[in-house]
């Protein structure tokens, strides 16, 4: 019959065409392109300048935003070319002992660096450190496969020494020669352009700057429009872009929210020690009370403290480290502050009193003393006790 | 087991068309002299058929998941667990549904070793040949080649046990649809036992329902209750009816995943640039052209379309849909019996003219000779890509999956976690008694493959430490690895997996191997495993600034194993090359590389680079000799200003070198005075694996050109060397 016949031909078309869609869906759908999630500071973004970030956010929290502009960590890292650092570098470092001699000067506004032995001048790129506790220049530079290096200089800026060496400096060129010192050829002669430092790996040149910039571009690094640097407010408040959008009354359909810090106490110590050094990255036979190195780390030893497990237990209680420090500003010198933090918890019934001292205004002189980690540095305690 | 229709027979279908529509005529008829000669019908030519599919299947076993299924095949018969993955895994926490799949292989094993599991290969090959071949009761050239070409296509697949058992099982659903039964109890104990076989052995029965799915006609016998007997057979396994989620997750990840995730792994949709996607998609292209001139348009085209959208969205299924295509090809061609003139010829057929007759039969012809040319190109292209290559002709097991030097290089020491991601570290990390932390295919079906993934990419990256992801979650690979409450003791890698190899340089997981095709990394922070690493310190230091030359090992190999039979050896060559390379010793993957074969020059350029990059942190730049090789290799000449400082015997070298290697080219550089020169020279000798001639004659250079920037390079060369 021609209508049977018609059918049956209309049939094996649309089977036909289902079968397209079929082949098509699953096609379109296993090849759609999509990311890894990469580190918050390398961005799929350009990378934005850091006044007219930090301005964007001003225009509704100003003041919090004048308060981080003199906070350390908006200033951890600062360009070569920063005219504040030519009156602490500019000069000359010389140790007798050693027969090394470095001099530091001021070259079309941007700071360079000669040594013995080495013909050329070393341009410097950044300086890291707020100079709370040091500042340590380096230069960057690209090796043949474009994957950036730290030249970690040898001297450093402290702020009750001035010039001296880098702590930890090796002398034996870091990355190349520290394995041969590693194979025991201990009198390995540094050569060329390690005579000024060590090398840095290109995974652990990265990582300083993500510590230590708000954003940045891995195949920039040498230049100021690659880095954002210091801990602007895009560096925690992930996403601020899109809450900045919102305010602004702009379409933000499509973008990830803003990172939100409601998050448990453990979690957010976790957050600071991204770059404070979690304790759960750091191998358990280091973290004993012993240990002196750890105090360098704030974040490991306050969640081995019995102030931080106690509040874990109590729902009413929490402790991490906003109940002490605002990121937001230069961390307070008073010990009656810090005092008045303390009584927040033991003045409480149910929290045991200090037996010594119960309104003493100095607790951290006693439970959270300082002490020095290395020659010219000294840290807080955070393992209270 | 089945009662196939052979020979004149009617098939079931051309039975049941002629009951339901006795005036219906086949949709291609044939003239029967047309039919004789277009068909190449001759039983001598259906006799090679065993023949191809021998040589399609004449390699070595190449499934990267071999000594997964062998692992847990011995896990079950030695501990008579029915979870063998629970076992064998840190993270595994489910039961698995083809807890079976590797008992066959770990018997064939245990009872012939190598060539139990090849002599295996070669068995379930024939298998699939036989219910392949009583798809249909033609002879032709297609009946020859297009089974054989699937089995080119299925060939990574090719194994007694995974996947390999799920192959045999579609080819005997196939073969139990075309087939008549007497009873209906038989026909459908047998759909029974074939999809419980299946899910218990195989991980991607979740076809076995679309197939039925797929054959459903409102003539046939096969239906809904069909359907049923499918889906509760399949889920009489440990997992039960939730054994169907994770086949599906299996056979469709890209349902689950997204497609970032799944690239760089198993079960990443077929891409361009593979030779397997080529294959498939030729072989598709003969599925279709059969489905065209079928004598029926049922399921097939829908079958068709399934199959091919199945296997080009998870190139870890293309080897089943291979299968399936080609059994519905078979099932689709004209049979014998539809292209001889019936007894009682209908009205339109009496109408059709002998010149009609001669049309039908010309198309069929081109459709059988299109489809068989088409197929032999694709054997022709399969065996042609064999050569030569790591999955060549030969038997045994393929070199890459060699377990035994990675067995010695852990022999003494403790056993524990082990890091692994791709299947082949996997499985032969389980095979010799490590602890894997998870599987491939383990972690897509319980939902952590992203997680895997990640932790790859940041090992791959060097992103070792805690970091805040984009999207708010925490990156770094050492802590995702420690979530196993007990100490990681070795991260376990296949020796083709160069970035992975060449990033654990820089963590503290050292190789206990430099030429295992899976090589174990242990764990420094771990006092027991320093015997491992530190034995493996002088080789490495051997092989790279010591007198040293690469020959590569001798596997043997069988006439029509050309290129292991006469020693050409570049594959293996440049796979050692890539390895060094990976292990961050530049010098030492020249050395496996000496001879100026273009497929060297990628990795040669890289090796430079590396070089370059060395010199470029002592002093700045790289040496002139290192900057010339690479202009060579990038720019097609030594360098790119003529005023430069490039010498002249620096030029001529690096223009012998690339041309016809580094023996050529190292008379023109000794004869040579400069500084650079000598430099570059020394860097010659080095790649020659002269050592201490490279010694010499950077100590010459050091004492006659003191001041010199190459003497400050040389100085530096002096400090690797002996």
């Amino acid at each position: 019959m021609p209508f049977a016949s018609s059918r049956n031909r209309l049939f094996r078309a649309l089977r036909w065409i289902a079968a397209m869609l079929v082949v098509g869906i699953s096609v379109w759908v296993s090849h759609q392109p999509s990311r890894l999630p990469r580190p918050i500071t390398e961005g799929p973004t350009a990378i934005a300048d850091r006044n007219q970030s930090v301005a964007r956010c001003a225009a509704c929290h100003q003041e919090i935003v004048e308060r981080m502009k003199a906070a350390p960590h908006l200033n951890t890292l600062t360009p070569a070319t920063a005219p504040q650092l030519a009156g602490r570098f500019a000069g000359t470092f010389s140790d007798s002992e050693r027969q090394r001699e470095f001099r530091f000067f001021d070259g079309a506004e941007q700071l360079h660096v000669t040594t013995d032995g080495v013909e050329q001048p070393v341009t410097l790129h950044w300086v890291f450190g707020s100079g709370s506790h040091a500042q340590t220049p380096v230069s960057v530079q690209a090796d043949a496969r474009g994957q950036w290096r730290i030249l970690q200089h040898a001297v450093s800026w402290y702020p009750d020494h001035g010039l001296d060496w880098t702590l930890g400096a090796t002398d034996f060129g870091g990355e190349i020669s520290g394995g041969l010192e590693a194979n025991g050829q201990t009198d390995v002669e540094p050569l060329g352009l390690e005579r000024h430092g060590d090398w840095v790996a290109p995974a652990e040149t990265l990582a300083c700057f993500r510590c230590h910039s708000a954003q940045l571009d891995p195949q920039r690094l040498a230049e100021p429009g690659g880095v954002q640097p210091g801990l602007g407010c895009i560096r925690c408040h992930v996403n601020a872009e899109t809450h900045a959008a919102e305010q602004e009354g702009q379409v933000v359909d499509g973008l990830p929210p803003m990172l939100g810090w409601e998050v448990s106490a453990r979690e957010h110590v976790d957050r600071c020690g991204e770059c404070h050094r979690r304790a759960d990255q750091t191998p358990t036979d280091e973290i004993t009370p012993q240990a002196n190195h750890i105090v360098r780390f704030a974040s490991v030893g306050l969640v081995q403290s019995k102030c931080f497990t106690g509040s874990q237990r109590r729902s009413q209680l929490r402790m991490d480290c906003l109940t002490c420090h605002d990121p937001h500003q230069r961390a307070s010198r008073s010990a009656a502050f810090y005092s008045a933090q303390c009584q927040q918890c033991h003045q409480r019934d149910d929290v045991a009193a200090c037996p010594q001292q119960p309104d003493s205004q100095d607790c951290i002189g006693c439970h959270m003393q300082k002490r020095e980690t290395q020659p010219h540095l000294s840290f807080t305690d955070h393992w209270i006790r | 087991m089945f009662s196939v229709v052979k020979g004149r027979e009617l098939t079931r279908s051309k039975r049941r068309k002629a009951a339901a529509r006795p005036d219906d005529r086949p949709l291609l008829k044939v003239a029967p002299d047309e039919a004789s000669s277009s068909s190449l019908a001759s039983s001598s030519l259906a006799s090679w058929a065993p023949w191809f599919a021998l040589l399609a299947a004449a390699r070595p076993v190449s499934a990267e998941d071999l000594w997964w299924h062998a692992a847990r095949g011995r896990e079950v018969l030695t501990s008579m667990t029915v979870s063998p993955a629970r076992r064998l895994l840190l993270d595994q926490t489910t039961n698995e549904t083809d807890w079976l799949g590797g008992v066959p292989l770990y018997l064939l094993f245990e009872a012939a070793g190598f060539v139990g599991v090849f002599a295996g290969k070669l068995l379930l090959a024939a298998a699939l040949l036989g219910l392949l071949l009583k798809l249909t009761p033609r002879r032709t050239c297609l009946l020859v080649l297009l089974p054989a070409a699937a089995l080119t296509v299925a060939s990574p697949a090719l194994l007694p046990g995974g996947r390999g058992i799920g192959l045999l099982c579609l080819a005997g659903l196939l073969a139990w649809r075309e087939t008549t039964w007497k009873r209906r109890w038989q026909r459908s104990l047998v759909l029974a036992g074939l999809t419980c076989l299946w899910a218990n052995g195989g991980p991607l029965f979740i076809l076995a329902p679309v197939v039925v799915l797929l054959s459903f006609d409102d003539r046939s016998e096969i239906g809904i209750r069909e359907l049923a007997i499918t889906l509760l057979a399949g889920s009489i396994t440990p997992r039960g009816f939730s054994g169907w989620g994770d086949s599906l997750r299996l056979a469709a990840p890209w349902l689950f995943e997204q497609s970032a995730t799944l690239n760089d792994t198993s079960f990443a949709p077929l891409e361009i640039s593979e030779p397997l996607s080529w294959l498939f998609a030729g072989f598709s292209a003969i599925g279709l052209l059969l489905l065209f001139g079928a004598s029926r348009q049922r399921p097939g085209a829908l079958a068709w379309m399934t199959a091919t959208a199945a296997g080009l969205a998870n190139a870890w299924l293309a080897p089943l849909a291979a299968i399936w295509l080609c059994g519905e090809a078979l099932a689709a061609m004209p049979s014998k019996a539809n292209v001889e003139p019936s007894d009682e010829p209908s009205e339109e057929t009496r109408r059709e003219t002998g010149a009609e007759r001669g049309a039908r039969g010309r198309v069929s012809a081109i459709v059988d000779w299109g489809v068989g040319g088409l197929a032999a190109v694709l054997l022709l292209a399969g065996g042609l890509g064999a050569i030569g290559s790591p999955h060549g002709w030969g038997m045994g097991v393929a070199a890459e999956l060699e377990p035994r030097l990675l067995e010695q290089s852990i022999a003494d020491s403790p056993r524990g976690a082990a890091w692994t991601w791709d299947a082949a570290a996997t499985g032969a990390a389980a095979w010799c008694g490590l602890k894997p932390l998870d599987s491939p295919d383990r972690a897509l079906v319980a939902g952590r493959l992203r997680g895997l993934r990640l932790a790859v990419d940041d090992l791959r990256y060097e992103r070792r430490n805690r970091y805040l992801r984009s999207d708010g979650t925490w990156g770094g690979w050492w802590l995702w690895t420690r979530r196993a409450e007990q100490p990681l003791l070795w991260i376990v890698v296949s020796s083709r997996d160069v970035a992975s190899l060449r990033a654990l340089e820089s963590t503290g997981f050292r190789p206990t191997s430099i030429d295992s095709p899976i090589i174990a990394h242990a764990s420094s922070y771990e006092p027991q495993m320093a015997p491992a690493i530190v034995r493996l310190l002088p080789i490495r230091n051997a092989v790279a600034h010591e007198d040293w030359t690469y020959t590569p090992p001798y596997h043997g190999g069988l006439f029509y194993d050309l290129p292991h039979f006469m020693r050409w050896d570049a594959e293996q060559r440049l796979r050692q090359g890539r390895v060094f390379w990976g292990m961050k010793l530049p010098t030492a993957a020249l050395r496996a590389i000496t001879t100026a074969e273009v497929r060297f020059q990628p990795l040669r350029r890289d090796c430079y680079l590396d070089l370059a990059s060395r010199e470029k942190r002592v002093l700045g730049k790289p040496a002139i000799w290192t900057e010339a090789v690479l202009n060579m290799l990038t720019h097609g000449q030594p360098s790119l200003d003529p005023e430069d400082a490039t010498t002249q015997a620096i030029r001529d070298a690096a223009r012998v070198y690339i041309a016809d290697g580094p023996k050529a080219a190292l008379p023109l550089l000794m004869s040579a005075t400069k500084p650079a020169d000598r430099y570059a020279a020394a860097q010659l000798q080095l790649e020659l694996g002269g050592a201490v001639a490279a010694r010499d004659t950077l100590r010459t250079l050091v004492e006659a050109a003191p001041d010199d920037p190459h003497a400050v390079r040389a100085r530096d060369a002096l400090r690797l060397l002996p």
